[in-house]
């Protein structure tokens, strides 16, 4: 089995980031664990899961769709060049499974996303798999767990003083050839079963079975009125999501040249829906939550197959008013039995 | 055209006609190549760059050589810039989106067309396509009112043009009339109930302000019609137009994509929330 040493990891990282990539690793700024682009600095090791997820990377904040210049009568549009291609180390596979959710929405259909595909295409995910869970984790709960590699181009299992890599993707295997020389042979156990062991204790506390069919059935169910009342309608839960993909697009303009981007968006805010003339379809917290929630538990199982959700935790450690997904499950499946 | 579905052609404004005080239809060209084959019911993404991009019904009937044809009223941020164009501006438009009327199925029936103010928009379509292949349709009624006689839209189908077609009957209303006005004054459902028109063979497809098209559905069903029988189309806020962004979703169903043509047999699946 092949072994990565540690000491080794950013001698690797320098290389991939030499070949042209942007190389994006967690760090440690002021106490908090960030996915930032790497050009040298320490490597975080020891965080449940970054603040920011993947979505950072596939599906920046904001995104230049087009460019134009000139008089009205004379206009000239420009497309951005293509992004570069860019390396991911330290991402959890939560948030790489995330990744797959999303690309279900902009991959699959009648359209395809270009703004996401070529991201896509040109980025490595290099996961580190979950030897313990953080408090808010619950993977399990949603059909991933501490080592899957959905989503991932690489897997490192740590163990002690390195990684064993495993590489779901010619793209990974392309990536750890940078290391080929840094790589050692040892022998070890499936370092997979690991995962199996991990405890999850808030996992456990989560049962999805059946809830989808009940919630349609209870659209209009007055529990809706009990949990959306301590909603600030923040839109912190969608913004640190890695399965929330909403976005808006909004033109600037200087003089005669300007540009057309997107960027994040939430369904929390109240002017999401709200149309030229003023009718707003979801005029109430208790709209905007019914749609945060149904989303993730009804209408994208009924495209997909399977919620839109990886359990990452983040919504859990965020919400500001304990309006998170496992919390909400529970209360639904108290009230709807 | 950009494989980015986000970016729209630039197209040249040809031609302006002021249809109402606020309605103006815009006649427009893509500078390079044809325009996008469409079907009656389907609508373009147009955009005034710097200002925004606003989904607009698709006014005109699809032929390779005609240009591209939509009916704006001036409400919000994006018409109004609009508006301001004059022949010879540039915009953008990206298309065609959402499903369309299903006019194949509809064939040998009698099509009742129900509009209101702007709802008259993606009627103008679907009604001169049917028209265009006249012997496949039935008796056509054409029902449309505005708030005023001045706010009636698209005056030269509705008072000359659909009128001197065989078995096309036109049936106008406003909500007030002035000076000149001698035709019917009631509101469209009103109006409909008492022309009550046959259910039997018969397709009612309305369009308009979502108060008009709930009455409008409550006085289908009075006259008989069943749920099968009554299509409408619904509009939401949009921002990418293909299914991505993830606004216009009426439960599970995306208006940009599954829409905007329901049939009232569909509305009654999905929750009420549009």
């Amino acid at each position: 089995m092949r072994f990565l040493p540690a000491t080794a990891l950013p001698r690797w990282l320098e290389r991939l980031r030499g070949d042209g990539a942007t190389v994006w690793a967690p760090v440690d700024e002021d106490g908090v664990v960030v996915l930032r682009p790497w050009e040298g600095q320490p490597i975080a090791s020891r965080y449940v899961n970054p603040l920011n997820s993947l979505k950072d990377v596939l599906l920046p904040r904001t995104e230049t769709i087009l460019e134009f210049e000139g008089r009205p009568t004379d206009l000239a549009v420009r497309e951005p060049a293509p992004p570069q291609s860019q390396v991911v180390f330290g991402t959890r596979p939560c948030d790489a499974a995330a990744m797959e959710l999303n690309d279900r929405v902009f991959l699959e259909g009648t359209f395809v996303d270009e703004g996401f595909r070529r991201r896509r295409e040109t980025t490595t995910v290099l996961t580190v798999a979950c030897t313990v869970a953080g408090p808010h984790c619950f993977c399990r709960a949603v059909g991933g767990s501490p080592t899957a590699p959905r989503g991932s181009d690489l897997v490192l299992h740590p163990v002690e003083n390195g990684y064993l890599p495993e590489a779901p993707t010619s793209r990974g295997e392309k990536a750890l050839r940078a290391a080929s020389d840094l790589v050692e042979d040892v022998e070890h156990p499936d370092p997979r079963e690991a995962g199996r062991t991990v405890a999850m204790p808030l996992a456990e506390r989560i049962a999805l079975d059946g809830l989808a069919a009940r919630l349609r059935d209870h659209f209009e169910h007055p529990c809706w009125d009990a949990i959306s009342r301590r909603c600030h309608s923040c839109g912190l839960c969608t913004f640190v999501c890695p399965t929330c993909y909403c976005f808006a697009v909004f033109d600037s303009l200087r003089v005669t040249r300007g540009r057309r981007q997107r960027g994040w968006d939430s369904c929390q805010f109240k002017d999401f829906l709200l149309m030229a003339g003023g009718h707003n379809p979801r005029p109430t917290r208790k709209h905007r939550v019914r749609q945060r929630f149904l989303h993730k538990l009804c209408y994208f199982p009924e495209a997909y197959g399977e919620y839109q959700c990886v359990g990452c935790g983040r919504c859990v450690a965020g919400c500001p008013v304990g309006l998170h997904l496992p919390a909400v499950v529970d209360e639904l499946g108290e009230v709807l039995g | 055209m950009s494989a980015n579905p986000l970016v729209p052609e630039v197209a040249t404004i040809i031609d302006i006609v002021e249809e109402t005080p606020d309605v103006r239809t815009f006649v427009l060209e893509p500078d390079a190549g044809p325009v996008f084959a469409y079907r009656p019911g389907q609508c373009a993404m147009v955009s005034v760059f710097g200002v925004g991009e606003a989904m607009i019904s698709i006014t005109s009937t699809w032929s390779p050589e005609r240009p591209l044809e939509l009916s704006v009223k001036r409400v919000g941020r994006v018409t109004a810039a609009l508006h301001e164009a004059e022949p010879g501006h540039k915009v953008g438009v990206r298309g065609p989106y959402g499903n369309s009327f299903p006019v194949e199925e509809w064939e040998g029936k009698n099509l009742l067309f129900v509009g209101g103010g702007i709802g008259l928009a993606p009627l103008r379509a679907l009604i001169n396509y049917c028209l265009e292949r006249r012997q496949s349709y039935s008796r056509v009624d054409i029902v449309y009112g505005a708030r005023s006689p001045r706010d009636l839209c698209f005056k030269r189908e509705i008072f000359e043009r659909w009128p001197k077609v065989p078995g096309v009957a036109v049936h106008l209303t406003v909500d007030a009339a002035d000076a000149q006005w001698q035709g019917a004054v009631a509101l469209v459902p009103h109006f409909l109930e008492r022309l009550a028109p046959s259910p039997s063979g018969t397709v009612a497809v309305t369009c308009g302000p979502p108060i008009m098209i709930r009455y409008t559905l409550a006085t289908l069903e009075k006259l008989g019609f069943a749920d099968e029988q009554i299509v409408t189309t619904l509009e939401l806020k949009m921002q990418c137009g293909v299914g991505k962004c993830g606004r216009c979703n009426i439960g599970p169903r995306y208006v940009c994509l599954d829409g905007p043509v329901f049939t009232r047999a569909q509305l009654k699946e999905l929750p009420q929330e549009y």
